[in-house]
């Protein structure tokens, strides 16, 4: 079965198998109504070849049910007509939307809520964000029952296709389905058949007031995966089968499987180091045991791995998110045959911290770090063709030169590329040669094809020097040249011959073997340095001057890391500042300052890097002059290059 | 009055109070690794947090004997969807150590080890700083710092309860109390382990936040440098009664599965199996 073939849910027909399922992004507004900017991002990906877009998060009711500041909200009527706004927009494009109906339970935040306690199926506060916690009286359980149903009539009244109730990733319904949570001994509490009531009760609610006819999809955690932290009671696949023949025989139309929960956090939003596919045996062994169409999430990443799944009747529907965000038209180019030619995400999980930034406060929304337009389509939404093959310089090869020359290209410019390394990517290239990081090439690997098909003159190996420039007679110059690493002077010792930057260690100019080595830093460079010299068989100690090892990385992909250290027995030492570098130790000095010697045959100083831009001064004069990235600013992400590329190279 | 070696029914039985009067040390808590934390649970407890507390304090006028100083590590544990606190392993020097070994591990199932030298386990002060260390057998264990002040994050107040001088705080933790007996081939085995449960009560004289660094190291005998330390949370210096209360058998976990998470806070390696690595 191609990617392309129609499958009934329920009673609708969805037109290809691929879904976009929810994530927050951000781009909602207070009061919960679907914005223009909300509308042109979900709009951009029916356009792009999405069969079914199933919305963010949706509440059904104020107060303990609010899980973001700017979440969409279908508690009240006058929010309708935003939302059949939403519904036409993504019908235009023959395609189909399902509204995610959610609450939060106890994964909230009292400053949303603005109440006493946050709400769940028993007293047990979250494990990632404890606050006061109680349990839901019986009382507030039919009337939460009753909101979404009433939610579900509002979508359905909307013209939305069908609603799909959010029973995974550790929210209320999950707060109920999972033993490890819900420790109630009345009807909705104890065995399987009561902790699921919950969620039967909803569907026979939403099915009382928008007709059995009205597709409903569940979004479940096949597992929980507590038992590899040691946890017996959470969920199983075994339990999900379960209760996924119940909704079944209640007349659900669409299960969509994930898998995880709050405490197993890495498990829902996976960094980079989850292997592609790895979810998708469990929703493969519950779609065995039901009949209505199965959708399968986990890190899909490649149009040929879903058309994969399809053809080989492993699930339904492909369901992906991030890498909707990464590329708009991941169905189109999927379906046409044109999948290398897909921006593929790299799990960096950029999207998820930014979009956490402002899930309290409001007003930001997610962004992918190299796809700059998304969450900006309402403002990027016109490239025009006008470069009339003006020469175009960029200078280095690095996430923003590569970003800025792909633009630049095809708005018919003629791009020289230069790039002094003999490989693409700068930065992160360095950040996809740690174990289990390949998928941070992704990039590299989608931006060395549009460089060769839009015909960009690339000059690897190449440092451009200013008179090689203006022999070129450009009409726009873009400094793209990146950063190196800080050896800070006033350390004793930095320059002794046993101390390396982070970049010889990962691209290997110098080899550790069987060393006790100290890494300085623990940002996710020094982590990965770390990781990577004790899997080579050193004994590596990280010594961070903050009390946190990885403070100021995305938390998710903070925490992977740390469980690789831990794996791998790194010892980390947060709280103490490099002293002093000598022959086969270190001096380092804690919070009370006390000074401690630490054993070690090198050092890997892993304490930031500084811009590198000799060329802007040479190049005075020039009109068209942009530099961007860490070439401007260092120390900044992936994004910061990207977007600030994508812009000059849009309005140039 | 001279000790007698045949008591009266009445004299033959333990002081049921247990208390560890005017304990003073430093207090620390830090963010660890939930796998790790996980691998060393043994059944029933389940872990709840991926936080390491310990302490080093001296207990000045214990209920049980003389002066003695202790080291402590402990967990979060959730145990049937009651949280507390499961003390892995305890280092104990001094003139009341070895009593309040004895009493820890036969009535509580404690796991304690003596140190040889009282200043094997030491804190100094200096100002408003602190360093505590403890050593056994020439080795190096733990290491903490601390300086008066603020907790390194806030947030450590709440894992402390919010201590302040003349507050009483409760808490429970849990022990794994072991019953060794002969088998029919003359083998001592352990037979039964018993998972106790324990109300304590915290009277604090005072409570003084500070920064932390913690540094923890393994020997042959003693693992102390189990856990990475990913984040020094905070600590203090605190001065408090300790009394420990009610005391419960909730399960009855397999000792086959048990021990092998217990023996090495409890013998050191020259008394297991030799051979085995």
């Amino acid at each position: 079965m191609p990617l392309n073939s129609p499958c009934k849910v329920g009673t609708i027909e969805v037109k290809n198998r691929l879904i976009m399922t929810a994530m927050g992004v951000g781009l909602g507004e207070h009061e919960g109504k679907a914005t223009d900017d909300f509308i042109a991002f979900y709009a951009r990906r029916a356009q792009g070849g999405c069969g079914l877009i199933i919305t963010e998060i949706t509440r059904v009711t104020e107060g303990h049910g609010i899980g973001e500041y700017d979440q969409l909200s279908l508690s009240k009527d006058e929010n309708i007509e935003s939302f059949a706004r939403l519904a036409d927009a993504i019908h235009s494009y023959d395609s189909k939307i399902f509204v995610q109906l959610q609450h939060p339970g106890r994964e909230t935040y009292l400053a949303l809520t603005g109440t006493d306690a946050l709400v769940s199926s028993s007293p047990i506060p979250s494990v990632a964000f404890p606050q006061p916690t109680r349990a839901l009286a019986i009382g507030e359980i039919k009337e939460l029952v009753s909101q979404f149903g009433d939610a579900a009539l509002r979508a359905k009244k909307a013209g939305i296709d069908g609603v799909e109730i959010h029973g995974a990733h550790g929210y209320l319904v999950q707060q109920f389905l999972s033993a490890n949570d819900n420790k109630r001994t009345d009807e909705y509490g104890g065995s399987r058949e009561n902790r699921r009531r919950f969620l039967m009760e909803i569907v026979a609610d939403i099915q009382e007031k928008c007709g059995r006819d009205y597709p409903i999809s569940v979004r479940l955690s096949s597992s929980e995966f507590l038992d590899g932290v040691g946890i017996r009671s959470g969920i199983t696949v075994e339990e999900t089968i379960e209760t996924a023949v119940a909704l079944e025989q209640a007349g659900v139309a669409l299960l969509n499987i994930s898998a995880g929960t709050y405490f197993t956090g890495a498990t829902i939003v996976e960094p980079t180091s989850y292997e592609q596919g790895w979810k998708i045996p469990f929703a493969s062994e519950i779609r065995k045991h039901v009949s209505i169409p199965v959708a399968a999430t986990g890190v899909i990443r490649e149009a040929s791995y879903a058309e994969q799944l399809i053809d080989n009747d492993i699930v339904d529907f492909a369901a992906l998110g991030r890498p909707w965000l990464c590329d708009p038209d991941f169905g189109n180019k999927a379906i046409s045959g044109h999948g290398d030619d897909i921006r593929q995400c790299m799990s960096c999980v950029y999207c998820f911290d930014t979009a956490g930034e402002t899930l309290v406060t409001g007003g930001g929304h997610a962004k992918c770090a190299v796809n700059p337009e998304m969450g900006n389509e309402t403002i990027y939404n016109n490239l025009k063709k006008d470069g009339n093959r003006r020469k175009v310089v960029v200078v280095g090869a690095g996430p923003g030169g590569l970003e800025a020359a792909i633009t630049l290209a095809r708005r018919e410019f003629d791009v020289t590329l230069f790039e002094k390394n003999t490989y693409l990517g700068g930065q992160l290239y360095l950040a996809s040669l740690p174990p289990h990081k390949q998928k941070m090439g992704f990039f590299i690997r989608y931006a060395e094809k549009q460089l060769k098909d839009l015909g960009v003159d690339l000059r690897l190996g190449t440092e451009a020097d200013a008179e090689e420039i203006k022999a070129l007679n450009p009409y726009a110059v873009i400094l793209a040249t990146g950063s190196e690493p800080l050896k800070p002077g006033r350390i004793p010792g930095i320059h002794n011959d046993n101390v390396y930057t982070p970049v010889e260690i990962l691209r290997k100019d110098v080899v550790l073997e069987n060393q006790k080595v100290a890494v300085i830093g623990s940002g996710l460079t020094g982590m990965e340095t770390a990781i990577t010299l004790q899997t080579a068989g050193n004994e590596v100690t990280i010594v961070e001057m903050q009390d946190i090892c990885g403070a100021g990385g995305g938390q998710t992909v903070i925490m992977d890391e740390r469980g690789t250290l831990a794996e791998l027995g790194v010892v980390t030492m947060p709280g103490h500042r490099l002293v002093e570098i000598r022959d086969h130790s270190i001096i380092v000095a804690d919070n009370a300052d006390f000074q401690i010697e630490v054993e070690c045959d090198s050092v890997v100083v892993s304490l930031g890097v500084r811009s590198v831009n000799p060329l802007e001064e040479a190049l005075n004069g020039f009109e068209n002059i942009y530099v961007i990235g860490e070439a401007k600013q260092a120390g900044r992400r992936i994004a910061d290059a990207t977007h600030a590329a994508y812009q000059i190279a849009y309005n140039l | 009055m001279k000790a007698k070696l045949v008591l009266n029914p009445e004299e033959a039985l333990l002081e049921p109070t247990a208390i560890m009067g005017d304990e003073e040390g430093i207090y620390f808590t830090f963010m660890s690794d939930l796998g790790v934390i996980s691998s060393v649970l043994p059944e029933p407890l389940e872990p709840a947090f991926p936080l390491v507390s310990g302490y080093i304090v001296e207990i000045r006028k214990p209920s049980f004997g003389e002066y003695y100083r202790e080291a402590m590590l402990g967990v979060y544990v959730n145990v049937n969807g009651t949280i507390g606190m499961y003390p892995l392993t305890f280092l104990l020097s001094g003139p009341g150590a070895e009593m309040a070994t004895y009493l820890g591990r036969e009535k509580t199932g404690l796991p304690k080890k003596l140190c040889e030298n009282l200043e094997d386990i030491s804190i100094e002060r200096n100002g408003d700083v602190l360093r505590g260390t403890v050593k056994r057998k020439g080795s190096l264990l733990m290491d903490v710092s601390l300086k008066l002040g603020e907790y390194n994050d806030p947030g450590t107040d709440n894992i402390y309860n919010h201590p302040e001088p003349g507050k009483v705080t409760g808490g429970t933790s849990f022990y794994f109390h072991t019953i060794l007996e002969p088998d029919e081939t003359g083998t001592a085995v352990y037979k039964k382990v018993n998972l106790f449960s324990n109300e304590a009560q915290y009277t604090y004289r005072s409570w003084q936040p500070g920064k932390v660094s913690v540094r923890l190291y393994s020997s042959e005998n003693d693992a102390w440098g189990t856990f990475p330390v990913f984040s020094n949370m905070g600590g203090a210096l605190s001065n408090n009664d300790l009394e420990m209360k009610e005391l419960y058998v909730i399960a009855n976990p397999d000792p086959e599965k048990t021990m092998p998470k217990l023996m090495s806070t409890r013998f050191d390696k020259a008394a297991l199996v030799k051979g085995v690595e």
